[in-house]
């Protein structure tokens, strides 16, 4: 390489310095943050010690101005649905540019807190009907405190309705939350939106117990959203355990600060979320449901003995939890002295590690899944899956990886005039495997490849060896979607969308050098 | 403003020099912060943090000159807590190798490959060449002796450049002969 490279790098790098600082140049600190720090200023200027100023800090943390209300137990609520007319938990936070509307809003604070623990104390009670409800509501003050809880998701008796599917109308937009699912570690969110001219998902927001648990940030990427077809939103958000839990971040971390993985079964088995949802171009109105979710139990499955492979990996135990929302894996594995040598010499020749183990997950039913995200250090890995189809009785781990040296040869696959008369093709993959391509249709929209591998475990590695690709030029894709073809047991069908290739794009596949290690076998625990 | 002064005054207690110096540098540690945690929420507690840490022991600082170098380092680690307390370490491996669903169909924007990088060559690529902090003084944020830094530095850039190569070969981030 590559000297050529580097240069051509080292200018990239640079144009992009330029463009930042030209930016940058112009960016100021947004307003919000610069909010917040105006309130260190501000005791700064006045003399305060730091540990004073710190403490101050962690107590206004979370940001939220509600930490009076968390005193109440929560009353019996399923899920309901209130239009954002009022202050949120993230518009609550005290302005210090403004002393005396802080002060305000501390006095409305503590008011608030008053009523919450007074009020609060009847409902924890028990003894609570419509009547009171109706009574408590006359109370001076009570109807603002009405109007926050049920924001948070409580209700009173007289509005004990539970809609199926909670939706909240506002300026012309009906915003339907079809469904939600929860396992503790995430939440898959369905949702319909019916208006005459769509607004798309801009942010999604999370709480439980006035505490954020998870937050798309200002903008909802392609990636976050599962599907975004004319009216129906899908996505799915992971979930802070701490904030979850009730415990702060420092209660969940290693000596090392690593925020420890919590199994879901430690996790809140049901809990009341409040989730804003904001569309673009309504930003100043988020639609605010409040939900009761539960965790539903799967059967948990689990490799009980110690597998070896030749080069000395050992895999000492797995257990695998599996939810309605994804499934996750424990694998706990030692290297021996040879692979780690090995990886060592080659971080020295390159510069870099060589590429870890990947593990692909199917089941005695031949469903493969996908992995969806992976994580950890030795000698423990985190491993997400798609969930689980049925309850099979067995799940099979395969772990493999590319070899490193020589890596891939790309070819062409033949066609004659654009189209694929020459099918079905059994093409050679090298260690990869065989496959047979069986055909490929073409819409407006897509190529759809229609294949049978040999081995179902192959699946990914093959799906991502297939690209389009157009002659001369360097480009390739692997934007493709695998899923099994329903018509044809066995058979996989690999999506390509039209709109990401170049015109004149040909199918090209690539001869991956794929070692598999001996499949790991994990019984369910019934 | 004479930052040399200011940092004088401030030692001795000036309040007021020590906010004009924070004023001073508060762009800039945004600019450093968003572009190492990114999570507004992060940002912020980073920013916080420094802010209060360099109240409380800007005494310490001896020499006046190296009042900027110090405040970065003391964001930097700050930003490297704030990564270590994340729950989701994805390792280096799978995210390079993570191809099967990612559009790489146009050329690969540099600046997705450095986030892509570990951490510590990533703070060396966003100082160096994004925040155009001369590299003595990156060596001086980042702890390292000067020769580790330009080391680092040719590493990271023949490890970019053979990313670069494969993604526009392929579209795939790995070994590729």
């Amino acid at each position: 390489m590559r000297t050529n490279n580097i240069d051509q790098l080292e200018y990239k790098l640079k144009q992009i310095g330029e463009r930042e600082s030209v930016t940058q140049d112009q960016q100021k600190v947004p307003s919000d943050i610069q909010m917040e720090l105006q309130s260190i200023y501000d005791a700064i200027e006045q003399g305060q010690p730091a540990d004073r100023i710190r403490s101050e800090l962690t107590r206004r943390r979370p940001k939220q101005a509600n930490e009076g209300y968390t005193v109440l137990e929560k009353t019996a609520t399923d899920s309901v649905a209130t239009p954002a007319e009022t202050t949120t938990p993230g518009t609550m936070t005290a302005n210090p540019t403004h002393r005396r509307h802080q002060r305000m809003i501390r006095y409305s604070i503590t008011a608030a807190a008053v009523i919450v623990i007074g009020v609060g104390s009847v409902i924890s009670s028990g003894f609570y009907s419509a009547d009171m409800a109706r009574t408590l509501k006359q109370l001076p003050g009570a109807s603002q405190f009405y109007q926050l809880t049920s924001q948070w998701g409580w209700q009173t008796a007289d509005e004990k309705e539970i809609p199926p599917q909670p939706s909240v109308e506002q300026d012309g937009i009906q915003l339907t939350l079809r469904s939600l699912l929860y396992d503790g570690k995430k939440v898959n969110i369905e949702l319909q939106q019916q208006a005459s001219k769509q607004h798309p998902v801009q942010q999604v927001e999370i709480y439980v117990n006035s505490r954020q648990v998870s937050s798309t940030g200002n903008k909802v990427n392609k990636d976050q959203m599962q599907d975004a077809s004319t009216t129906i939103y899908k996505l799915q958000r992971e979930l802070e355990a701490a904030p979850l839990m009730g415990i702060s971040d420092m209660e969940l971390a290693d000596q090392f600060g690593q925020i420890s993985e919590v199994p879901t079964s430690a996790l809140p088995q049901q809990v009341d979320m409040q989730i804003n949802i904001t569309l673009q171009g309504m930003t100043d109105k988020p639609f605010i449901y409040h939900i009761h979710a539960k965790q539903n139990a799967l059967p948990n499955y689990s490799l009980t003995n110690t597998v070896r492979t030749p080069e000395g990996i050992g895999f000492h135990g797995a257990t695998v939890q599996a939810t309605p929302v994804a499934t996750y894996m424990d694998l706990t594995t030692s290297y021996s002295a040879p692979w780690k040598t090995w990886n060592e010499q080659y971080y020295r020749n390159h510069g870099y590690y060589p590429l870890g183990l990947t593990y692909t997950l199917t089941d005695s039913n031949h469903h493969v899944y996908r992995t969806t995200s992976h994580s950890g250090r030795d000698p423990h890995t985190f491993l997400e899956f798609e969930p689980i189809v049925g309850q099979p009785a067995e799940l099979i781990v395969t772990p493999w990886n590319f070899n490193e040296e020589p890596v891939r040869n790309q070819r062409p696959i033949q066609t004659a005039s654009g189209q694929h008369s020459n099918l079905p093709l059994q093409l050679d993959m090298g260690t990869t495997g065989k496959v047979t391509l069986l055909a490929v249709d073409s819409t407006p929209e897509q190529y759809i490849l229609h294949i049978k591998p040999e081995q179902a475990y192959q699946t990914y590695a093959i799906a991502s060896s297939f690209w389009y690709g157009a002659p001369g030029q360097k480009y390739g894709t692997y934007s493709s979607d695998l899923l099994l073809d329903p018509d044809h047991e066995g058979q996989l069908l690999i999506k390509f969308d039209k709109s990401k290739l170049k015109a004149g794009a040909e199918l090209h596949y690539s001869v991956d050098k794929v070692t598999y290690r001996e499949p790991l076998s994990l019984k369910r625990m019934d | 403003m004479d930052i040399q002064q200011k940092v004088q005054q401030a030692q001795s207690g000036d309040h007021q020099s020590f906010l004009l110096l924070m004023k001073h540098m508060e762009a800039r540690l945004y600019r450093i912060a968003s572009a190492i945690v990114k999570n507004k929420d992060d940002i912020i507690d980073a920013m916080q943090e420094t802010i209060i840490k360099a109240y409380e022991s800007l005494t310490t600082l001896r020499e006046a000159a190296f009042f900027e170098t110090w405040m970065i380092r003391i964001l930097i680690n700050e930003c490297n807590g704030i990564l270590l307390k994340r729950k989701r370490v994805i390792p280096f491996a799978e995210i390079r190798s993570s191809s099967t669903s990612s559009p790489t169909y146009e050329a690969i924007d540099v600046r997705q490959l450095v986030d892509q990088l570990e951490e510590d060559k990533r703070q060396l690529i966003i100082l160096h060449y994004f925040q155009d902090i001369p590299l003595k003084q990156v060596a001086d944020i980042m702890n390292i002796s000067e020769g580790t830094a330009k080391t680092r530095l040719h590493r990271t850039r023949k490890l970019l450049a053979r990313w670069l190569e494969d993604n526009e070969e392929g579209g795939r981030i790995y070994e590729n002969k």
